[in-house]
């Protein structure tokens, strides 16, 4: 938790420093901030929080997707980020609406998040080795966002494609253990958010 | 159907999770090295251009000293030297008696004219006047027949130049067949025959020049070059660049030279 207050912090001081590019990595932070305490604070009262997740997976995507758009000038991506991202709310409001209700994962939601979280991951990775026209990737905060997404999206894909068989057949404390992998996730994925949001990108 | 084992389904899910991140790691690590490496391989690649233009422009500044050296001696050596006798001649016109003065006159004239020769020449190294006025073909006959007139290499030009290009292509083709001739002139020794081409073709044009003198191995030159200077092919190479063309060469001991320069034209409409 403290290291999404850190990332939310980051974002809301280094607003004004940041070039146009990276606004949508501070907005994310924030946008990301209330849902998780709200979440937390749910989890403390011992109330289920997975009817946030749905808003969560939508917000975050589509904020990642417009950072992506600025940064990769690509033509295509940004041709076909509305109709991406129209399409998976879309289909995360039919899916959250149908089925057995807000109360359970919606493994469907996440694995498709991640993979086209994990797409334009690619795209850039692509693009970086393209056109070469970062000297030094430490100084690079897309680099590090990049970075992050992949480690985390990697590893939570196996836990998202699970989530609902490990709730409905095992024990708390083996889904405990798991999603505390999650967690550990999070804190490298935020890690490299604060990272990005606190490097003096290179000119 | 039964559920496996928790502990079997936990080390199979961490397995997994695992390869997962040994696999993300593993591509950052891939893409940070692969990066540095490209990197390094376009800032070498950088470097050998510059070092080639530096070359190039080196070789400009050079050919352009060595051709104001040449106009400073030819009007020194010259016509300098011709109008001085002229004009001390003209001098002991005046205490000359009237037919003497006549001849001396005459002598005069004959000096005046060489020099009025001297300064065309001069001129026409300069600038080839005709090839403004009358194209590529007609420069490259006036060359082949000065050289034909003056040097004992005979110069045999075959010419099928239908479509003129641009005057500064055809400026750059004449300097280059000018180049060409002056290193068989000095360089191939033992050759009887300059053969002198220009072939336009649908697409292109060609520009060939070979003599059957001694030739020179291709390879030793190319590694000698690089510390002995050769302005002369360095001018023609800044020249075909700047044509776009592309400049072949080939020689060996005993068997003369051949150098072909091929650029291309927009296509026949």
């Amino acid at each position: 938790m403290a290291v999404i207050i850190g990332a939310g912090v980051s974002g809301l001081l280094r607003w004004r420093q940041l070039p146009g590019s990276l606004r949508y990595l501070a907005v994310l932070t924030l946008f990301e901030l209330p849902l998780e305490l709200l979440g937390f604070g749910l989890l403390l009262l011992k109330r289920n929080n997975l009817f946030l997740m749905p808003i969560y997976t939508v917000g975050e995507l589509v904020l990642l997707g417009l950072l992506y758009k600025r940064n990769l000038h690509s033509v295509a991506l940004t041709r076909a980020l509305p109709w991406v991202l129209a399409a998976f709310t879309a289909y995360v409001v039919a899916d959250s609406l149908a089925g057995p209700g807000l109360h359970w994962f919606r493994p469907g939601q996440q694995v498709l998040q991640s993979l086209l979280v994990l797409g334009m991951v690619a795209l850039y990775f692509r693009k970086l080795l393209n056109e070469l026209r970062v000297r030094s990737l430490e100084r690079e905060p897309m680099f590090w966002v990049s970075t992050g997404l992949v480690i985390y999206f990697l590893g939570y894909l196996q836990i998202a494609l699970f989530s609902n068989y490990l709730l409905s057949h095992y024990s708390s404390q083996f889904n405990i253990n798991v999603w505390g992998i999650q967690v550990l996730l999070s804190i490298v994925l935020h890690s490299c958010y604060i990272m990005a949001l606190w490097i003096r990108p290179q000119k | 159907m039964d559920s496996p084992t928790e502990i079997n389904f936990a080390t199979l899910l961490f397995i997994g999770i695992g390869f997962m991140l040994l696999a993300g790691g593993l591509l950052v690590a891939f893409l940070i090295v692969y990066q540095k490496r490209l990197l390094r391989q376009q800032q070498q690649l950088h470097r050998a251009e510059a070092e080639y233009q530096q070359q190039l422009l080196s070789a400009v500044i050079e050919a352009q000293e060595i051709e104001r050296e040449r106009i400073g001696r030819d009007l020194h050596d010259g016509i300098g030297s011709t109008l001085a006798t002229a004009k001390l001649l003209v001098g002991r016109l005046e205490t000359l008696a009237t037919g003497e003065a006549a001849n001396l006159t005459i002598t005069v004239k004959e000096i005046l004219g060489n020099a009025v020769h001297d300064v065309r020449g001069l001129s026409h190294s300069l600038y080839p006047a005709v090839l403004d006025r009358f194209g590529l073909a007609e420069a490259l006959q006036h060359l082949a027949d000065v050289c034909n007139e003056t040097n004992t290499l005979d110069v045999e030009l075959t010419i099928d130049y239908q479509r003129p290009v641009a005057l500064q292509q055809e400026l750059a083709l004449y300097r280059i067949c000018q180049e060409l001739i002056h290193n068989a002139q000095k360089h191939a020794q033992g050759a009887t025959l300059l053969q002198v081409g220009l072939q336009q073709h649908s697409t292109g044009l060609q520009l060939r020049v070979e003599d059957n003198g001694c030739g020179f191995d291709v390879a030793a030159l190319e590694t000698t070059r690089a510390t002995s200077g050769g302005a002369g092919l360095r001018s023609i190479e800044v020249r075909v660049q700047m044509l776009r063309a592309r400049l072949s060469q080939q020689s060996a001991p005993g068997q003369g030279t051949r150098t072909l320069v091929e650029m291309e034209t927009p296509a026949f409409a």
